[in-house]
């Protein structure tokens, strides 16, 4: 589980008066103000949110201690984190967030090393879990269901997959005959 | 224009024989399709279905919502990761 979870980049100066364009990674874009204070990579410098707008494809923020553009100037591109520990609780146990599961270990039911998660997705057809495998080369994905993936032990660092037949080889042949008319269904 | 629609839904032959056979066969597969431009039929619901995407294969849970939509509408070509950030999961 990461300590720190980046919510946010400042970019540049809004205006005179230290304003800033804050570009927002959380699901709604103003929740990130909800989080309280906002630290930076190393956590030497922390910033509140003390006013917030919607503008049109980012916030502009105005943050404790910048006062002016000159300041303001010096944050460009800085991005911000919050503690792990501030994310709300999963409404059940079988929502997970995202920040948690990448990095986990894969491992299949013989708790053999498959790889490890890169990424979840959702491209309107379930989830995803995007796995880069031991061996190298592409990725893979998986459904992130119950059957594919039965544990998430996120304590321990890793996930137990069941993958379907099939489902951990890439860039093999195509199976399927070159499309020809006699070939289609109408 | 859209298609006409006496001509039906178009799908890959080869596809519907796969579906068939991993429907009959009953085990718990991702059928790989490299057959992008193929209709969604009733048929498919409920199987799941490795869309190529020019490099990997997606897995594509057929739902009935999803009927009449071409399966490359499900599997895109290029991946935007962006920041984990606060995004939740649900494992169906």
């Amino acid at each position: 589980m990461p300590d720190r979870i980046c919510v946010a980049q400042i970019g540049a100066p809004h205006g005179v008066r230290g304003e800033v364009r804050l570009w927002s990674f959380t699901t709604d874009p103003l929740a990130v103000a909800r989080y309280g204070a906002l630290e930076t990579e190393d956590g030497k410098r922390s910033f509140k949110i003390e006013t917030v707008r919607a503008a049109s494809d980012h916030l502009v923020a105005r943050l404790t201690g910048v006062a002016d553009r000159n300041v303001a100037e010096t944050l460009t591109n800085l991005r911000l984190y919050v503690p792990r520990e501030r994310l709300p609780a999963t409404e059940d146990d079988d929502t997970f967030y995202h920040a948690d599961l990448v990095g986990l270990a894969v491992v299949d039911k013989d708790n053999a090393d498959i790889g490890i998660v890169v990424a979840i997705h959702n491209f309107g057809a379930g989830e995803i879990i995007e796995i880069r495998l031991k061996t190298g080369g592409l990725t893979v994905m998986l459904p992130f269901s119950m059957a594919v993936v039965p544990v998430v032990d996120i304590a321990n660092g890793r996930i137990v997959i069941d993958p379907p037949e099939g489902s951990l080889t890439t860039g093999e042949a195509r199976d399927d005959t070159p499309p020809q008319r006699s070939d289609t269904t109408r | 224009m859209s298609r006409s629609v006496w001509k039906g839904p178009f799908v890959d032959g080869y596809l519907l024989k796969k579906a068939e056979t991993s429907r009959s066969s009953g085990r718990h597969e991702v059928i790989k399709i490299w057959s992008r431009r193929s209709t969604i039929l009733p048929q498919f619901v409920g199987l799941t279905f490795g869309v190529y995407n020019g490099q990997k294969h997606i897995p594509v849970n057929v739902a009935e919502e999803m009927v009449g939509h071409k399966f490359g509408e499900f599997a895109p070509t290029r991946t935007f990761y962006g920041h984990t950030s606060d995004r939740k999961t649900k494992r169906s």
